[in-house]
């Protein structure tokens, strides 16, 4: 546990460096006021609206896939550590195998969201251009 | 002076020594960034400020902390305020578990202040047993830094540039994450030390070729850098996630994204390149100059593989967004499935791979 003691005060000493920097920085800055610097920079239009607006809802898909991957993912670490250990007393078949299992899973899912067109990033419909469908 | 108290001491030493050589080393790849783009595009770059330029870094420093820290109106003071600094604390913590030399073997010999050493000097800031899922972890938290950021101005630019970023991080990160598997398979250990170690008795993971490469490329796309900087795109977004900030908050973003590129460049060099290992030398025979040699080795490597991030950057052109999801998606992670099977499959056929 002591080990984690360092990373906590490597933590501190890095949170510090840049708080204070970013302290000193807000004290020595000169500050004048005018109304055009606080306003928000979009090319040197008047900016309309907000930018606080629902967004495209790929992104949460991609998102939800990740997570499910990733959770997967973690799965596999605790094998592969195990793995060599296993190869040595001699189970290394018995231990690819069952492993195995887990990986088609984790290959018929991402086959799965594949076909559905989960991990289309196009839109089908956009995809009649020209200059999309050479390399889509 | 008992052992608790030598370790704090050596710690407290060993936690300065890192940040403060990941602070100088920033300063100095920003300058190498300019400099080689410079001979790259036919310029001189910045030579200049102190000795050729090697001032140019800290003179910049300077006159960002001088500079206005303008806040705009319409942003959300509280995340605006944080996202630097979630931003940058992560891109020098990651620096915490890269062994960056050999165990000294100062036990039994005394020093000045300290008295008679009782451990070994690990060459390592924490030497956790977790530290492969340590930098990963970490490694990752720097999203949040950039989706507080690019949300918080309310800046449709920004936004634009955030979503990507997380977007492109989610998609990079699976493969990542399966090619660390190959590392972890053949070393059959998360501690950096082991697999430093295991390289040394074995080969070098780099022979494991295709994890390799697809490491290389996620760690590209992490760092959010050309061929893979949609984030902050400048022909489309501005400046992407970090359009509103200035001053230090600015320099922060900025530190944070060449930190990233010395702590990744360490890490592909511990995980395939073997550390500070020297090849075909035994430094542990050579005492106190192998040590100084393994660091300088170490470093070498770390520097070549800096360079080659900026190599790249001002060499490839950038991908379109569509195009990037199709290549992680599509390309890289089932072929990094297919190296973590195939990686599996040679561990078994030859069974006396690990003794």
């Amino acid at each position: 546990m002591e080990q984690y003691g360092v990373i906590l005060a490597f933590f501190i000493f890095g949170l510090v460096f840049v708080v204070a920097n970013l302290t000193i920085a807000s004290i020595l800055s000169k500050k004048i006021k005018s109304q055009q610097k606080f306003e928000l920079y979009e090319c040197g239009e008047v900016a309309e609206g907000d930018a606080w607006i629902r967004f495209n809802n790929r992104f949460y898909l991609i998102a939800l896939v990740f997570l499910v991957f990733d959770v997967e993912v973690v799965m596999i670490y605790p094998w592969a550590v195990a793995l060599n250990e296993m190869i040595a007393e001699g189970n290394g078949v018995f231990a690819f195998w069952a492993m195995s299992v887990f990986v088609v899973i984790l290959i018929l899912g991402l086959a799965y969201d594949w076909i559905k067109g989960g991990l289309e990033w196009v839109k089908p419909n956009l995809l009649q251009l020209d200059y999309l469908k050479k390399d889509a | 002076m008992d052992i608790a108290t030598q370790n704090l001491i050596f710690s407290v030493l060993k936690v300065a020594l890192v940040i403060k050589v990941l602070l100088l080393g920033v300063t100095m790849v920003i300058l190498a960034e300019r400099r080689f783009s410079a001979f790259m595009q036919d310029r001189l770059g910045p030579n200049r400020t102190f000795y050729g330029g090697l001032g140019q870094s800290f003179a910049d420093g300077i006159k960002l902390i001088l500079k206005e820290d303008v806040i705009p109106t319409h942003v959300d003071k509280l995340t605006y305020m944080i996202a630097p600094i979630v931003m940058m604390t992560p891109a020098l913590m990651t620096g915490a578990v890269i062994p960056f030399g050999p165990t000294i073997p100062i036990a039994g010999i005394s020093l000045p202040f300290i008295g008679e050493n009782l451990t070994p000097l690990v060459l390592q800031v924490a030497d956790i047993n977790v530290g492969l899922l340590y930098f990963v972890a970490i490694a990752s938290i720097g999203v949040y830094g950039i989706v507080m950021g690019g949300w918080a101005q309310n800046n449709k630019y920004s936004l634009l540039g955030a979503l990507r970023a997380s977007a492109q991080m989610v998609s990079y990160e699976l493969p990542m994450g399966l090619a660390l598997v190959t590392v972890v398979l053949m070393s059959g250990s998360l501690s950096m030390n082991e697999i430093v170690a295991h390289q040394q008795e074995t080969f070098w993971y780099v022979l494991n070729f295709p994890a390799f490469m697809i490491f290389l490329i996620t760690i590209f796309a992490e760092t959010n850098r050309l061929p893979f900087d949609l984030a902050e795109c400048e022909q489309e977004l501005v400046a992407g996630y970090h359009t509103e900030y200035s001053s230090m908050k600015f320099g922060m973003f900025l530190l944070a994204e060449y930190g990233n590129i010395i702590t990744s460049s360490a890490l592909v060099v511990t995980l395939f390149f073997g550390g500070w290992d020297i090849p075909f030398v035994d430094e542990s025979a050579l005492g106190l100059f192998g040590v100084i040699l393994s660091m300088s080795v170490f470093g070498l490597k770390t520097s070549i593989f800096i360079f080659i991030f900026i190599w790249v950057r001002w060499s490839l052109p950038r991908f379109r967004y569509d195009q990037l999801m199709n290549v992680s998606w599509k390309g890289i992670l089932p072929l990094s499935i297919l190296t973590v099977v195939g990686t599996a499959v040679i561990m078994v056929l030859l069974k006396n791979f690990y003794h």
